[in-house]
């Protein structure tokens, strides 16, 4: 079997296959066997006539696309290995020349990864990691945010609204340019539920709260900002009539022993030694990530490829379904999110394509990064990180191993590894001018 | 009776392919032939040599449609066995 590869546009490999004639004819047989039950030829028990017989009755037509269809499933995944071809759509197979005694050739085209030949990158990894030291500050405000979380919230009765606090509000919503009695409220709630200065609500509409007393109306003017999402409502002025049925305000306990015994540790110096270290682990990911940002933006620069249009729609695809996971968790749904922001599912998929290509760039530079390395991933390491997924299946590793690799997800899982590799080689290893 | 007046056209099943494995060869012939004609048509037609002609006769079959009854035609074959090496490339219809 030969194999000639051709690049065409658009990721789009072009792999042209011959086989040889002795293959050619041996799956000439094997399509016989195949076909010839399929046809009653009179004289004959099915699948009893010969070959011979079995041509004139029939024809060679059928023999001949049977056997380009064999020897296509055979030399398929050869091919495409041989010619280095990683394919990522689906394949289109266009039969060249195909008879009997002749050599059978075919084009596979199919859009594959790009192959990225790196330079060296030594200096880009020239600048060490640094990772900023955890301040007291950073610290402070985590502890603070501990003990808010432990905060108990206290009914408030004779003051009125202050920041921070926690408001039940009877809340109509009316557009302002539009003052007359038909003016139905765009919004109507009897229990709006606030957090004062958590910024969830409409820019304005928090402070304007501070200060009104329990059950007092109270009429809020304030004009929704430009960038809001909600078509119907941005750079609209509008009049809010609430009124404040409950404040309960946080009562934040102190850091002392007693809180860090409620959270389970055993003193305050322990409480503060746990959440120093997870602030640091913290900034020394988002250091490391930040580096890897750095490194990918420098690469993507000096090289240049075509991104295969399958591998775009795949994250496209992905980033729908997290945004869709995310607007479940908020209660909502894609059409809602859809409905609000007057856009079709067809403008949404489109901007989601400029991050998509980013994404799958910077998936296939770090492939790229593995490759140049010699990074691999073993089978071993494999079986290591199914483990806690078999466990919770209750199966053992290696059933689990078994009923990936037949849905084929092993391969999906390794190059999943193998850029997370990358990725941490690229944090962490530091080139300096000595050590080239 | 011209030889090809004898020899009505081969007859092609999966007995009569295995039976050419052993280099006898089957027709359908003329009612009236017999053995000697057979022979004589196939050594001429075929440029082949015959050593052996069996003759039978296919008994016909009763055939109904509707109401009517009937037979099928009675028809005769030969099975004619050639000299080891001869052969005859089959079966163009005769």
């Amino acid at each position: 079997m030969d194999v000639a590869l051709e690049r065409l546009p658009n990721a789009v490999a072009k792999v042209s296959v011959t086989v040889d004639p002795a293959d050619v004819s041996q799956a000439m047989d094997r399509a016989f066997k195949a076909v010839v039950g399929r046809y009653n030829i009179p004289g004959f028990r099915r699948g009893k006539a010969p070959r011979k017989i079995f041509e004139r009755y029939v024809g060679r037509g059928v023999l001949l696309q049977e056997a380009a269809q064999l020897l296509v499933n055979r030399h398929f995944h050869e091919a495409l290995e041989k010619a280095q071809v990683e394919a990522v759509g689906e394949p289109r197979i266009n039969i060249v020349a195909l008879e009997e005694d002749k050599p059978f050739q075919f084009d596979i085209e199919v859009e594959a990864k790009p192959p990225i030949v790196l330079e060296p990158f030594d200096d880009l990894l020239a600048e060490p990691l640094v990772v900023p030291e955890a301040t007291e500050e950073d610290i402070q405000k985590e502890l603070q945010a501990l003990a808010k979380s432990q905060a108990q919230l206290v009914p408030v009765e004779d003051e009125p609204v202050a920041m921070g606090d926690h408001v039940v509000l009877k809340l109509k919503g009316y557009l302002a340019n539009n003052e007359d009695e038909a003016n139905e409220p765009f919004v109507e709630d009897d229990d709006y539920t606030l957090e004062v200065g958590s910024g969830l609500a409409v820019e304005g509409l928090e402070t304007q709260l501070i200060g009104l007393k329990l059950g007092e109306p109270a009429t809020i003017r304030l004009t929704y900002p430009e960038n809001h999402p909600d078509v119907a409502l941005k750079g609209q002025d509008v009049r809010f009539e609430v009124t404040v049925t409950d404040i309960k305000r946080p009562d934040v306990p102190p850091l002392d022993d007693d809180l860090a015994s409620t959270l389970g540790y055993g003193s305050l110096q322990e409480l503060r030694d746990v959440v120093a270290n997870r602030v640091q682990e913290r900034l020394t990911l988002q250091a490391r990530s930040d580096r890897v940002a750095k490194i990918l933006g420098k690469l993507k620069e000096r090289v240049s490829f075509d991104l295969p249009s399958v591998l775009v729609e795949r994250a496209i695809h992905n980033q729908m379904h997290e945004l869709d996971n995310m607007l479940r968790r908020m209660g909502a749904n894609l059409e809602e999110y859809l409905e609000s922001r007057q856009i079709s599912l067809e403008q949404l998929h489109e901007e989601m394509r400029p991050q998509a290509e980013e994404r799958v760039k910077e998936e296939l530079l770090l492939e790229a990064v593995a490759r140049s390395v010699n990074l691999t991933v073993t089978d071993d390491e494999i079986r290591e990180s199914l483990k806690p997924t078999a466990e919770a299946f209750r199966q053992s590793v290696d059933e689990w191993y078994e009923a990936l690799e037949r849905q084929g997800e092993i391969e999906i899982l390794r190059t999943g590894m193998l850029i997370s590799k990358a990725s941490d080689y690229l944090a962490t290893t530091v080139r300096t001018d000595d050590a080239r | 009776m011209s030889p090809y007046d004898v020899l009505r056209r081969p007859i092609i099943t999966e007995a009569s392919t295995d039976a050419m494995a052993l280099n006898k060869y089957t027709f359908e012939i003329d009612p009236r032939a017999n053995k000697i004609e057979v022979r004589k048509a196939v050594e001429e037609i075929f440029k082949v040599r015959v050593v052996k002609v069996n003759t039978l006769w296919m008994p016909a079959k009763p055939k109904r449609r509707g109401t009517s009854r009937g037979y099928t035609s009675r028809r005769k074959k030969a099975i004619v066995t050639l000299a080891p090496g001869d052969s005859i490339e089959l079966f163009d219809g005769v």
